[in-house]
């Protein structure tokens, strides 16, 4: 058959989800690891609607009356605490690092809140300013995870549940840069993908992935190729290997499909990109980092036995730090502005915490600990004080990458973690959380002019823990938009604009303003 | 290869008419002619309509008098030249009465060379038969008032030709009100194309795929997709095989884990012991997605229920091993689901089934749900989550509650919390948790719950949740939503507006009761499904489990699927960050066809598993011991066609690429040209080397032309293929270390234009074309050689894009 008669006739509803043409690259680059060139955003996906509230946290208070004491009574039994109110005293005084705000003029003055005190890299960069905690944040207000996934990844409170072929707001900011977006976890998820059009004249609603790479695995990544120290006829595997890339290079010179525009967009991405990351990073991994995920090569986190383990529960997310950090070293190589990271397992419906007994062994990665083991996969380190005693030098995911960038790379990333939707403020019948729509977000950073935005408690919530007509939950007051656009903007002067047209439309809780989220 | 005509396309200039008549009468008088000669001899072996058809030919000895075709039916008699009949020398006269209606006639057409056999219908001509399907559409503005004559005229009188397998019908129907492919668009394509999508590629016979395309597509379909335990036809067993038990015995989940593989006493070529069959024991635990993949490979089962099960239980109402839910519970609602499906309940009946599984109510938890009395505020309260009070109607149904979002969240999921209570999971110190709920009234919300807008009662939860999914698959957001997920998920992801509300009409027309079984079958003959704005990107499990299909010959592969016999998927799965039953997003489902298109990743492990380790594939043709220690090889010869026992590399190629394709829609001479060196350019018997045997490796193309330039260089003249393959060459010329101008060499990449030309490096294909690979060769090593070949072939089409991703036909 004739390839391009074949392509005449064909009839398609659109460029379902283009791979594009090949990303901007520098072949010319040192070999040596680059200092970040731009700055970088890192958007960190939690999946499944985390109860940042379970780590962000009122200091108790004896009132029956007052937010603080309505928020532990109806939280017994995600923080399993007995039902009295000396309990939840207890919990407070021995789980949480208590920090009083001090912002004249605002509803949030002289509030005490808590952060978990195993989050002990997050309450050390919020101690330094650098964490921005964004209160009533809001994007799907459905409470159904796909859908608000969609519009959490899209940035559009307007998308539909079934529109899937919509970029996403990192692969616009990418466009917007002329750069790149890499994802670092296993599949790119809609957040990454690209607009049709270049900018500023964007299309939203239809994907070209031509700035996406894809790079699961920075230490195995790359196509088996030609190899001319090697004798051909020998070797079935050189010669399969030089047939197929003879056979893709001649393929691209064809009018294929475009359903077949992703695997060949991958094969030449791979090879191409496979081919100067193994060339740059040909050093050993960070130890710190390592030890994040593998229970080899590394001396940390020595079991009883001496044999090195894990640090995180979820291991996945090590890999993902250090592809990070990789991809890092070879910003320059991938021209990198944007990069996407996830992290799931928050439907916490049931079983929200389980608290070990004392005698546990709380760096055994295995020990279940409900969500609690998500926060500190994310925010545990070094820091923070700890009442109890428990060791807790160990390097989670953050702090690891933290200690092995430099000052200035550090002062050229910003972080964004956000799920789709928020849970119920009180306490389901198996001791989880069921869903809600308002919630917790984080923009964190050196950058960052960190501190509390919107009302970290707000008195209105009291009325819907027993009013059956409403869902206990938070109310959202802020919309996505809001938060992110400003975020762009950091990354490339303007971009937030084109990124999210319409966020200066968008909800904002009465007295908040993001206009200065960076200093 | 299939041809269609379409009649509206012929310009009608009368003059063709007129030269028509002529030619027409000179057609019936040679057909006359041969049936004298021919008739007699020929007649025993003829039924009885076809006697009746060659006596009205030969008594009426009128040219005017047709084969007589009647709609909707179909004429499998022989007619030709030294074809069948072997009486119709320069033609074949045929003819039908006029309908009011557009028509398509179709016929299988054999040793047709271009332009032999013309088609003239009512005395236009408008075309060529072609080797193959034909299809000839028939609009009624061109049919005469009364009676039609098509005339197949047969240019070159006296050479051998032959049709058969004539069907005359309607040119559109509807099933569900979806517009059913016509007979035209109904071939083996169109037969491969549906086993792709729905039932991970079968293991049905080129022979029985043959027979489905001349089918009616209603009634191919219902053999070809149906939720017995067994399908014969679409899972028939290989030829001689050693492991025929599935074929009658173990349809079900349980039966295939506990009592045949995971038993000592079963007949398997998988050695006995804890960490080989003992894995397999479904109720105490082991390894749950080993034995789903051999139930979707295994010959003997089917493979369509199969290709169900796994959605329905990983992706539309996915519970996940690595919850609370264990493999007992997993066991059993795998297999519930499916008798339900099995058993012709409605598709709502099916997810009350689900919805009352064990799995489910670990899953979401729902099984410690209670209403009861709550001392410290004195009334009764649900002690309860509502994880699966609000999943039971957006994951099941696709309700979201639209309408009214606070009442569908404070009314409907609070009271399907309260539904969900008195389900409890009974456990038993020696045997752990049941598989089973136990519905009970004790800490039930007995009373009638609103729902939905509407009363739900029922005493238990048993009898709620059967009576609201009766209101559930009613509701206006269902009959918009389930319909468009269960195709988006299954076969479709491009489906746009008008197709949607197409679905949507279908699914409405059923009624009250959905057939999910019906729906599926009217889809898979639409004109939505077979056309060119369908597209589907592949999970890694359909593109996984369908290679194995296309790879494996026998059940001793199929159930082996380790030690480089087959794929093994555990290590595929594995490598690409899946596993099944233990669904990517949990009860959201597992990896999305996007996400699999969209993964580096999974391009990468599929890519270098054809490079780096094409020595797995090569190793698979044969084992000294791993058929439960005896020998085992490989034999694509038994399943590959052959010309007089020879195997001709071009056809091979071909159907190579078809049976693993499903198509030849991008078979262009680029893939050929890739492919066929390595089944053709080998190094040939008699010249054996050192340890290189006969046909034990091959040349890409690139390498024999640089062999082939450096042979030029050296002023040697003939170049043919056997002088490039010969040890003398390839040891002389182009050889380690490689100059800069061999490794460009090498690594060149060739043009179309180049491939497709008559120069030097077509004529080279030319002969690697014709060239045999001696499958049926007697030498045991030969033939084994041949067969490694025939691997690596697998292994390269595996590794292109159109193993991703499927469209069109």
């Amino acid at each position: 058959m004739n390839r391009r008669d074949f392509l005449k006739n064909s009839i398609y509803t659109s460029l379902l989800y283009g791979a594009g043409g090949l990303p901007s690259f520098v072949p010319q680059a040192s070999a040596a690891p680059a200092p970040l060139q731009n700055n970088l955003l890192v958007n960190v996906t939690l999946d499944g609607g985390p109860d940042c509230r379970h780590f962000i946290v009122p200091e108790y208070d004896s009132d029956t009356s007052s937010f603080a004491y309505q928020y532990w009574s109806n939280r017994t039994r995600t923080h399993r605490t007995g039902d009295n109110p000396a309990a939840w005293a207890e919990r407070w005084s021995q789980y949480y690092y208590p920090i009083t705000i001090d912002s004249p003029g605002t509803p949030n003055h002289n509030v005490t809140f808590g952060i978990w005190n195993e989050a002990g890299w997050l309450i050390d960069m919020f101690e330094q300013g650098n964490v921005a905690i964004i209160c009533n944040a809001v994007g799907g207000l459905n409470r159904a995870h796909d859908h608000s996934t969609l519009i959490l990844n899209q940035g559009d409170l307007t998308a539909g549940s079934q529109d899937f072929e919509h970029s996403g707001w990192g692969g616009r900011l990418a466009r917007v840069a002329n750069s790149n977006i890499v994802s670092v976890s296993r599949a790119p998820s809609g957040f990454c993908f690209g607009p049709s059009g270049n900018s500023p004249t964007l299309d939203h609603y239809h994907i070209d992935n031509r700035d996406l790479l894809s790079i699961p695995d920075t230490r195995a990544v790359g196509l088996h190729g030609f190899d001319p120290e090697i004798e051909q006829y020998t070797s079935s595997s050189q010669r399969m290997a030089r047939s197929l890339a003879g056979y893709y290079d001649s393929l691209r010179a064809q009018q294929v499909s475009d359903l077949y525009d992703k695997a060949q967009s991958h094969e030449q991405k791979i090879r191409l990109f496979g081919d100067l990351i193994n060339e740059r990073i040909d050093f050993a991994e960070n130890e710190f980092i390592r030890a994040l995920y593998s229970n080899s090569g590394h001396g940390i986190n020595l079991d009883q036995g001496g044999t090195p383990r894990r640090i995180l529960n979820f291991g996945q997310f090590g890999r993902e730090i250090r592809n990070l950090a990789d991809c890092i070293a070879c910003n320059d190589l991938l021209n990198m502005r944007v990069a996407s990271m996830a992290y799931g397992n928050w439907d916490s419906h049931a079983e929200q915490t389980v608290i070990p007994d004392g005698s546990s062994d709380f760096n055994d990665p295995e020990l279940e600990r409900g969500i609690e083991n998500n926060v500190k996969d994310l925010f545990g380190g070094p820091y923070g004080t700890l009442s109890n005693g428990r060791p807790n030098d160990l390097h989670s995911g953050f702090s690891a990458l933290w200690q092995s960038l430099s000052q200035s790379d550090k002062d050229r990333m910003v972080i964004t973690l956000a799920g789709e939707f928020g849970r119920q403020i009180k306490d389901n019948g198996d001791n989880g959380t069921d869903h809600g729509s308002g919630n917790i977000m984080f923009v964190i950073g050196e950058a960052v002019n960190g501190g509390v935005y919107g009302e970290m408690f707000p008195e209105a919530e009291i009325d819907r823990y027993e009013n059956g007509g409403f869902t206990p939950e938070i109310t959202g007051l802020t919309q996505i938009d809001r938060i992110f656009a400003p975020v762009c903007d950091w990354v490339v002067p303007g971009a937030g604009d084109i990124v999210f047209p319409n966020h200066a439309n968008a909800d904002l809780e009465a007295g908040v303003s993001l206009d200065n989220l960076f200093a | 290869m299939a041809l269609y005509f379409k009649m509206k396309t012929i310009t009608n200039d009368g003059c063709v008419g007129s030269k028509m008549k002529f030619e027409l009468l000179v057609v019936v008088s040679l057909i006359l002619f041969c049936s004298l000669d021919t008739h007699a001899q020929q007649q025993p072996s003829k039924s009885p309509i076809a006697a009746i058809i060659m006596l009205l030919l030969d008594e009426s000895n009128d040219p005017e008098q047709p084969i007589e075709l009647m709609l909707e039916s179909t004429l499998n008699e022989q007619y030709g030249f030294r074809y069948g009949g072997g009486i119709h020398r320069d033609g074949l006269n045929i003819g039908f009465v006029t309908q009011s209606s557009d028509l398509i006639l179709c016929f299988t057409a054999i040793d047709i060379q271009p332009e032999e056999l013309s088609i003239v219908f009512n005395g236009q001509e408008f075309g060529f038969v072609v080797e193959g399907n034909n299809c000839v559409s028939l609009s009624q503005d061109l049919q005469n008032v009364g009676h039609n004559t098509l005339v197949l005229r047969h240019n070159n009188p006296g050479s051998r030709w032959g049709v058969t397998g004539f069907r005359l019908v309607l040119d559109s129907q509807e099933v569900l009100g979806l517009p059913t492919v016509n007979a035209s668009q109904w071939n083996a394509s169109a037969v491969r194309k549906v086993l792709k999508i729905f039932a991970f590629g079968g293991h049905a016979t080129d022979q029985q795929i043959d027979v489905w395309a001349s089918q009616r597509p209603n009634d191919a379909i219902v053999e070809m997709l149906n939720f017995s335990q067994h399908n014969a036809l679409l899972s028939p067993l290989a030829d001689g095989e050693r492991y025929s038990e599935p074929a009658t015995m173990f349809g079900t989940f349980r039966e295939f884990a506990h009592d045949y593989l995971s038993q000592s006493s079963s007949n398997l070529p998988i050695p006995i012991g804890p960490y080989s069959r003992g894995r397999f024991n479904g109720s105490l635990g082991g390894d749950h997605q080993g034995v789903f993949v051999r139930m979707a490979t295994v010959r003997g089962l089917n493979p369509f229920r199969q290709r169900i099960g796994l959605w329905e239980t990983n992706y539309h109402l996915a519970v996940n091993l690595g919850t609370a839910v264990e493999y007992k519970q997993m066991t059993r609602f795998y297999d519930q689901v499916m008798e339900a499906h099995e058993s012709g309940l409605s598709y709502q009946q099916v997810m009350a089934t689900a919805a009352k599984s064990a799995a489910v109510a670990l899953q979401y938890g729902h099984r410690s749900n209670q209403w009861r009395y709550d001392p410290n505020t004195g009334v009764f309260r649900c002690f309860c989550n509502d994880d699966f009070a609000r999943e039971i109607h957006q994951l099941y149904f696709g309700i979201f509650g639209v309408a009214d979002p606070d009442a569908h969240e404070n009314i409907t999921i609070r009271n399907t919390s309260k539904l969900l209570t008195g389900m409890n999971l009974d456990y038993s110190p020696t045997t752990g948790l049941a598989d089973e709920i136990r519905f009970s009234t004790q800490f039930h919300h007995t009373e009638p719950l609103q729902i939905l807008g509407e009363t739900i009662d029922g005493a238990t939860a048993s009898e709620k949740i059967d009576n609201l999914f009766e209101y559930s698959m009613q509701h206006p957001e269902s009959l918009e939503s389930l319909p468009i997920k269960i195709i988006a998920s299954l076969a479709d992801d491009n489906l746009n507006e008008e197709k949607s509300n197409q679905l949507r009409r279908a699914w409405a027309l059923m009624g009250r009761d959905k057939d999910f079984l019906a729906f599926i079958r009217a889809y898979a003959i639409s004109t939505l499904f077979h056309s060119e704005s369908q597209r589907k990107y592949l999970t890694s499990f359909e593109r996984a489990i369908y290679q194995q299909n296309k790879i494996t010959l026998d059940n001793t592969e199929a159930l082996l699927q380790t030690d480089n016999i087959a794929l093994d998927l555990t290590s595929v799965f594995t490598g690409e960050d899946l596993q099944i039953f233990y669904p990517s997003h949990n009860v959201f489902g597992g990896q999305t066809a996007l996400e699999a298109a969209n993964s580096a990743k999974v391009f990468q492990r599929n890519f270098n598993a054809a490079s780096r380790n094409i020595i797995d594939f090569t190793r698979g043709a044969s084992c000294s011991d791993c058929d439960f220690g005896q020998p085992w090889q490989k034999d694509w010869g038994a399943v590959i066609p052959n010309k007089d026992g020879r195997y001709v590399v071009d056809d091979v190629a071909e159907w190579l690429w078809i049976h693993i394709i499903g198509n030849l829609d991008n078979y262009t001479e680029l893939e050929r040209a890739h492919l066929i060196p390595i089944i053709g350019a080998l190094n040939p018997a008699g010249h054996e080397y050192n340890e290189f045997r006969a046909y034990d490796r091959h040349f890409d193309l690139a390498q024999l032309l640089c062999i082939r330039a450096e042979r030029i260089l050296d002023g040697e003249t003939d170049n043919g293929l056997q002088d490039l393959v010969s040890p003398d060459s390839w040891r002389n010329y182009c050889v380690h270390p490689y100059t800069a101008a061999e490794r460009a060499s090498l690594t060149r990449s060739l043009s179309l234009a180049e491939l497709g030309s008559s120069g030097h490096v077509g004529e080279l294909l030319r002969q690697i074309g014709e060239a045999e690979i001696p499958l049926a060769h007697a030498n045991d090593e030969i033939r084994l050689e041949a067969n490694r070949r025939i691997q690596e072939a697998v292994a390269f089409i595996f590794s292109t894009p159109f193993m991703f991703a499927e469209e069109k036909q």
